[in-house]
Order: C-alpha cells, then structure tokens, then sequence
C-alpha cells in the first residue's frame, strides 16, 4: 500500500473515529415542548444515567447549594434537586366585576388565571353554580355558544353572559379566535385550555367575561360563584 | 330604559387573589382485596390572605381524544375514598397535610379514577361573579382483579425523510371498549427503530372508546432506510422512513465529499499517469 493511499485512508478514518468515539459529560437545564429537566444551572459535571433497573440525573460541580428564597421565588440548589410535583391556580381578583349595565350596551370584566406546576401538561376547567341572579331573576347564559363551539357576539344583540380567552401565554387558542368568540359558562366543569409540555415560571390565561340584558330585565344586584379546576393531564 | 345592575360595585377595593396549590399532581396505587392504604397532599394557601378550603372527592373521566377530563359525583368513590377533614382555614402560606384513606372493599373492583379536590370558598359578595379556585390530586387505582385491556394502534405518521436529532413520529392509542362499558388504563407502547431495535414506553391514560396521540422521539445517530413499528398488545402499524440523524448529518456530506474528491483525484491521477505514459523515451 502507497504512502498516498494510506493518507487518503486516514483522512477517512479521522473524521469517523471522533465522531464515533467523543461524547462529552456535561449536565445544564435542558428544555423541549414535551420536558424540562432541572439538573443543575451551573455544573462542571454530571449526566443522565439508567439501566432496567434505576434512572438517575446526577449534577455536580456547582459552586452554590442550599435553599434561596425571596417573596417572589424559591429555588433549591444543589447537586440534585427532586421535581415539586404541584399544580397551582391563583386568580388576578376574587371577583369579576361589571360596570352599571344598560340595555343594549355589553359590559366586560377580566379574570387572569395564573398556573404554576410541574405537570406535563395540565388542563384548566370552568363551572358556574348557577346563572347570575338576584333572588328569583336572573341572567341567562349565552345561547347556543358553547367551550365547544363558541359564538360570535353581536352587541345590541347578543343577550346573557359569556366568556371568551382574551390572552394566553402561547396565544389564545384558535377556536377562541382571537378572543371574538363567547361561550356559556357551563354548569359542570368543562375544560376550557389545555397546555402541553412542560415551561417554567407562571402561565398566565386571561379571560373576558361579556354581559348583556333585555330591557326587561329585573333591576338588582346579580351574583353567582365560578369554580376554575385546574388538574394535570393523565 | 336604563337599569342599575351591578350598581357600586366597580370600585370595590380588591386587591387581593384568590388560590390554592395542591401537591402531588397524581397518586397511581395497587390495592389488593379489601386492602386499605393511607396517603395525603399538601394543600397550601400561595396568598397573602386567609381563606378556607374545602376538601371533596370526585371520579373522573377522559371527555375527548385530548385527554380533557370531566369530573363526576359517584357514591361508591366516595365512599371507598376518605378525607380526614372536610374544610379548613389556612393562613397566608400555611401548608396542610391532608391524610386519606383508600378502602378497596368500598371501592368497584378493577380500574378506579378518582380526584381529591382543594376548592378555596369564595370571598366575593355583593355583584358579579365570585370566583373559587379548585386543584386535584387525581388518583389512578387498580382495586383488586385489574379490568381487561385491549388497546390498538389507531395511527403512524412520521415523515419519509427523517433529518434532525434522532428518529421522530406521532402514534396513537385507542382503547378497543365501548365507551361507558369501561373505565380506562395505560396502554404500553412498544416502537421499534428496525433493524435497531425497540423500546417500550408508558403510554398516556385512554379511557374506553377514546383515542390518545404519542409522539415518540428517538434521540440518535441513524442512516439510511429504517422500518418504523408501533405496537400494543396484538396491534401493530409500520412504515419506512429514511434517516441521517445525529452525527450522520455532518458525517455523511462529509464522506460524500470526501468520496466525490477521492473519485476526482484518482480520475486525476490516472489522467496524470496515462499522460506520462504517452511521453517518449529517449
């Protein structure tokens, strides 16, 4: 074998050979729509490791440990940190207000539902105990628009109360368009938004709630309780 | 006509949330016949005012193909499922351990999902809508004999030319019972990267009749065609895809240009030699 085939065979094997045997350890915050793994911010070493038997992210070589914590955060650090497992809903305001309300002429009142959790995805679910009312009138809901099939409100027209998605973290979803599109508030919890994959920090879901009477309606102060669920998804 | 609906209550000084946080996000447990087991979730107050919380418990059931769950009254759940309390006041960042105990002997028999609810009581009077927030653990039981499965592959799709980071298709799994006539379960799903071998992975809960998108991503250096097989039970569904993934989306362009230059070069030499044969020799 010449000297210029064996150059042009090493050539060959060179690039193979590293790409074959370099495999790095290192271990960060690694990230995707579908995970998020927590196995350090700052590591000189550490990797994913498994057999039939155990899985363990291992992380090391950080320069801070222990537990940090502030009125707006808590973080632990550490060489390996134990996934929360938690949901968390809590609401901008305890309570949807309206604006004196004419006849013909809709009045709105928003509601942001903040989730935190380490779930996979999770799923948010809205009931009302019963229509708006003031001892025996009350405001119907909505018709025929549904969390299924929402409906476009018309003002002057559109009679009752509903809601739409106004804002979401990842956009509101198409089937709200935009926020144009109202639904009833159903009596048993229907789940209105779902998000999949894992994220950090606080996802945020605004809704808009929209009502509107008939000039028949009976004056009075209307009142009714919605339950917003939040669960993960199986 | 104008009406006063809602009169004064534009500036009512709330400034407060409402909320709850309810740890773990799922219980999945085995009971043997007539066996108790005892557990609890961390039911915590994340405001900065005191609320009550009211404790319940409900089935639960898959709504669509999205995994979207509805939740229902049923006695027998109820029943099998007991709370040590059904109501508390938690002040700003208190934590509660609520204990439960999950009797088999109440319970049906075989697949059992239920959800252990934390509900904050409202504190909004007057107009408008008051609002409650509610977190559930969901539990995911086997009481006793575990009901019959039977799922089957409903699709495959992945793209015919795979170019990425590893292999990458979207499967789903449906649960064969007639919806109502079962509950649900976690079917297992075995996807095979041909000829390289197989994993198998957990798949989402489907309950009867209900059908559940996966998407099985398969981080790897692969090159060349590939047979890609999802399988579950006696269901299977395959098709061929063709890979440079990894590391062969650099090696590859560079073997083909190191192969097209190697191809060139003798081409060269043999011009180069046939060339000196040609020269005359004194």
């Amino acid at each position: 074998m010449n000297k210029k085939r064996i150059s042009a065979l090493l050539a060959l094997a060179l690039p193979i050979g590293i790409a074959f045997f370099a495999n790095t350890a290192y271990a960060a915050r690694y990230s995707s729509s579908s995970y998020l793994i927590d196995a350090s911010v700052d590591d000189n070493f550490g990797d994913q490791t498994s057999s039939s038997n155990y899985k363990m992210t291992a992380a090391g070589g950080e320069s801070i440990t222990g537990i940090g914590a502030s009125t707006s955060y808590k973080i632990g650090m550490g060489y390996t940190a134990q996934l929360i497992k938690a949901i968390q809903i809590t609401t901008s305001v305890p309570q949807v207000m309206f604006s004196n309300l004419i006849a013909g002429t809709p009045q709105t009142g928003t509601l942001d539902v903040q989730v935190q959790t380490d779930a996979p995805s999770y799923t948010l679910g809205i009931s009302q105990n019963n229509n708006m009312t003031t001892g025996i009138y009350s405001i119907p809901a909505i018709s025929p628009g549904s969390i299924a099939s929402p409906m476009s409100w018309t003002d002057g027209t559109t009679k009752g109360l509903g809601f739409t998605i106004s804002a979401a973290s990842q956009g509101v979803p198409a089937a709200w368009s935009g926020g144009t599109l109202y639904a009833a508030v159903p009596g048993t919890t229907t789940t209105f938004f779902t998000r999949n994959g894992q994220f950090s920090g606080t996802d945020t879901t605004t809704l808009r709630f929209k009502v509107d009477v008939s000039s028949a309606q009976q004056t009075g102060d209307y009142i009714n309780t919605l339950t917003l669920t939040g669960t993960m998804v199986p | 006509m104008v009406l006063s609906i809602a009169g004064a209550a534009i500036s009512a000084p709330y400034t407060f949330a409402d909320g709850l946080r309810i740890q773990p996000l799922s219980y999945k447990e085995k009971l043997d016949t007539g066996q108790k087991k005892q557990g609890y979730v961390d039911v915590t107050n994340p405001t900065g005012e005191t609320l009550t919380a009211q404790f319940s418990v409900k089935a639960f059931r898959q709504a669509d193909d999205n995994g979207s769950l509805t939740f229902v009254d049923d006695e027998r759940i109820k029943s099998g499922i007991t709370l040590d309390v059904q109501s508390v006041e938690l002040q700003p960042k208190d934590v509660l351990r609520l204990f439960f105990v999950i009797d088999g002997a109440k319970l049906p028999t075989g697949d059992v999902f239920a959800t252990i609810f934390a509900e904050s009581t409202p504190k909004g009077k007057g107009t408008g809508s008051v609002v409650s927030a509610r977190v559930g653990t969901l539990l995911m039981l086997t009481n006793d004999t575990p009901s019959s499965h039977d799922a089957s592959i409903g699709k495959l799709s992945a793209d015919m030319l795979q170019i990425g980071e590893g292999i990458s298709l979207v499967t789903s799994l449906r649960n064969s019972a007639p919806e109502g006539e079962a509950t649900g379960f976690f079917p297992k799903l075995q996807v095979r990267v041909g000829p390289y071998g197989d994993t198998t992975v957990d798949g989402p809960l489907v309950f009867a009749g209900r059908e559940r998108d996966i998407t099985y991503k398969d981080k790897g250096s692969y090159f060349g065609p590939l047979y890609l097989t999802a399988r579950t039970g006696q269901s299977e569904k395959g098709r061929w895809v063709f890979a440079v993934t990894g590391y062969w989306r650099w090696l590859a362009p560079l073997l083909l240009v190191m192969s097209i230059m190697a191809v060139a070069g003798r081409s060269f030499l043999r011009r180069h030699k046939r060339k000196s044969t040609y020269k005359l020799r004194p």
